[in-house]
């Protein structure tokens, strides 16, 4: 057993013209020179404003872009080998699934539980093992009772929960959620994260959230922060979002509980304690105000 | 009045006398004003797009009416398209609609269907442009060489363009970071401080709802739940969550503090105005 689920090292990607016309997305940017080492079971969030390099990022952990340079390790296979073989990548992208923005972009089939099968048909299981992997990952979702249902007429959080569901029967390492809840309504997005954390904690799954919503950010374990193509910050997601200036500097914005202490410092209120999570923040100001009255 | 644009008991039934019959809006009557941001939440089904489609004559009102300036838009039905050019619609992702040679003649596009001369189009784009922070650099490049977030904003520069009385932005900010949320939403209250239009804004993020709007509508199955100012909406938190709708996460915090007796005033649902109404508790009397 590798320790490392995910190893980068010096990660360099450009796109010439060509491809960055041909995708065409919003963060068609490249990363330059990244070193980052996820660990088996980790759930992290991964940080940064449009055109960052962080969609890029997740498009080289999966093999669908090519490194121009810098090595990548998954599970300890060096998927930037020379001699790297092409049955290599479809195990890599087994391993590492990936959902997208878009939920109308990645379902293929007429039918839910079609679409879900079409993964692990492709990797040849037997019907038996096919059947059995489509209702767990159905239950998983929470969509079993939608096993026939169209998928264009489910909603947006439900499409994205069979798009989930069709990367679990795949039985990943790594799930990246590449902005999975940006187009979600806010029940959509509690039912997306509430999967990617119940897959972390119980699966086992190691979970990469790249997110614009720092509410989401501030549940993950560790947070990455990319800009310009580069980790600018990498730590335990309380001590990221508590230094509020360097996110701000960066054209990111922290939890608003721990906006509101940082505010209150720069007006001259100096507060002790953590405000990640409202809760924390609550406490924390709720102690400050009592400890001031019972000390006059 | 102020009052720009009302629905008048407007029911709205998709594929009446068929086995799919579903009511999508029940007798709904609200009205928008001149100058002011008006926030529309509502969870997915809730009604809120079957709404928006209404409000530009996109849907015609199964009963009911819809009156711009007073006058029910579908008089005449002929004429309907008039009433798109006064009420501006931003769809979702309007950036898959660009699709002209260069930025500027994809803004001048609907200025120039107008009818109006190639000085005036030029001029509604220069206009439009700035509002939304399309440099004159970018005008001259294809909208397709933009980044994400400078094509969603050259998008809503081509409705802005029309110069409509009502703007109605569907997820404006959706997909954006927080520095492109701010540049395209921070825009609209200038907008509509500049242009006494009605600024209609249709969002998913109750922290942009409680920063830049003024009123607030909250639909909850095909029908209005609440109507009122952001203060309003916001401070009743327990009947947003009724509806599987969230207040923002420091009026929570608020919130909390009130119930355990520290007496907040003022706007509990920005984190300025909570960091305000804390500092002006702590150096008032009570400490």
């Amino acid at each position: 057993m590798n320790d490392s689920i995910i190893r980068v090292e010096n990660l360099t990607f450009v796109y010439d013209d060509g491809e960055a016309s041909l995708t065409n997305t919003e963060e068609n940017r490249g990363v330059k020179d990244i070193s980052l080492d996820i660990k088996r079971g980790e759930y992290v969030a991964v940080l940064g404003h449009n055109g960052s390099g962080k969609s890029t990022l997740a498009k080289l952990l999966n093999m669908i872009l090519t490194p121009t340079s810098g090595k990548i390790y998954i599970d300890g296979v060096d998927i930037t080998a020379e001699d790297f073989s092409e049955d290599g990548i479809y195990d890599v992208r087994r391993k590492v699934g990936m959902v997208f923005q878009n939920p109308d972009n990645q379902l293929v089939a007429t039918v839910v539980e079609e679409d879900v099968a079409f993964g692990p048909e492709n990797l040849g299981l037997p019907r038996e093992e096919i059947r059995r992997r489509v209702n767990s990952a159905l239950s998983k979702v929470g969509m079993t009772s939608y096993v026939r249902h169209a998928p264009h007429k489910l909603s947006g959080g439900q499409k994205q929960r069979v798009a989930i569901a069709g990367i679990i029967a795949m039985k990943p390492e790594v799930i990246i959620f590449d902005e999975s809840t940006a187009m979600l309504d806010p029940l959509g997005r509690r039912d997306v994260i509430g999967i990617m954390e119940q897959l972390n904690r119980e699966e086992g799954i190691t979970v990469i959230n790249i997110t614009h919503y720092m509410d989401e950010a501030a549940r993950a374990d560790r947070v990455v922060v990319i800009n310009d193509g580069t980790v600018v910050m990498d730590g335990k997601t309380r001590d990221i979002f508590s230094k509020v200036d360097t996110l701000h500097s960066i054209g990111l914005e922290a939890p608003q509980g721990n906006e509101l202490l940082w505010e209150l410092n720069n007006a001259g209120v100096h507060i002790e304690g953590e405000g990640l999570t409202s809760e924390e923040c609550v406490e924390t100001l709720y102690n400050f105000l009592q400890g001031k009255t019972s000390r006059k | 009045m102020n009052e720009i644009l009302k629905l008048q008991n407007v029911t709205y039934i998709y594929g009446r006398g068929t086995p799919f019959e579903k009511v999508a809006l029940d007798n709904v009557s609200v009205s928008f004003e001149r100058g002011k941001i008006t926030g529309l939440i509502g969870h997915t089904g809730s009604g809120k797009s079957t709404l928006v489609n209404l409000l530009n004559g996109l849907y015609k009102p199964t009963e009911g009416r819809v009156l711009l300036d007073g006058a029910d838009i579908w008089e005449n039905p002929k004429e309907i398209y008039k009433v798109r050019y006064r009420v501006g619609l931003v769809m979702q992702y309007p950036e898959y609609q660009l699709f002209d040679e260069t930025v500027r003649d994809d803004i001048g596009f609907a200025p120039r269907n107008l009818g109006l001369s190639e000085r005036e189009v030029a001029e509604r784009v220069e206009e439009a442009a700035a509002f939304v922070g399309i440099t004159e650099e970018m005008l001259n490049k294809s909208p397709f060489d933009l980044s994400g977030g400078q094509k969603r904003r050259a998008a809503i520069a081509g409705i802005v363009a029309m110069r409509p009385d009502v703007l109605v932005l569907d997820e404006p900010a959706a997909g954006l970071d927080p520095k492109g949320r701010r540049e395209i939403l921070g825009g609209l209250t200038e907008y509509v401080k500049e242009r006494n239009s009605s600024v209609i804004l249709v969002s998913h993020s109750m922290e942009d709802m409680a920063h830049y709007c003024d009123n607030v509508v909250v639909m909850n199955n095909s029908k209005i739940y609440g109507v009122g100012t952001v203060e309003e909406i916001f401070s009743e938190s327990e009947k947003l969550s009724e509806v599987g709708l969230d207040s923002p996460a420091v009026s929570k915090i608020a919130a909390e503090l009130i119930r355990r007796g520290i007496p907040l005033e003022g706007e509990l649902y920005t984190v300025g105005g909570v960091r305000d109404a804390l500092l002006r508790y702590m150096r008032g009397g009570a400490l």
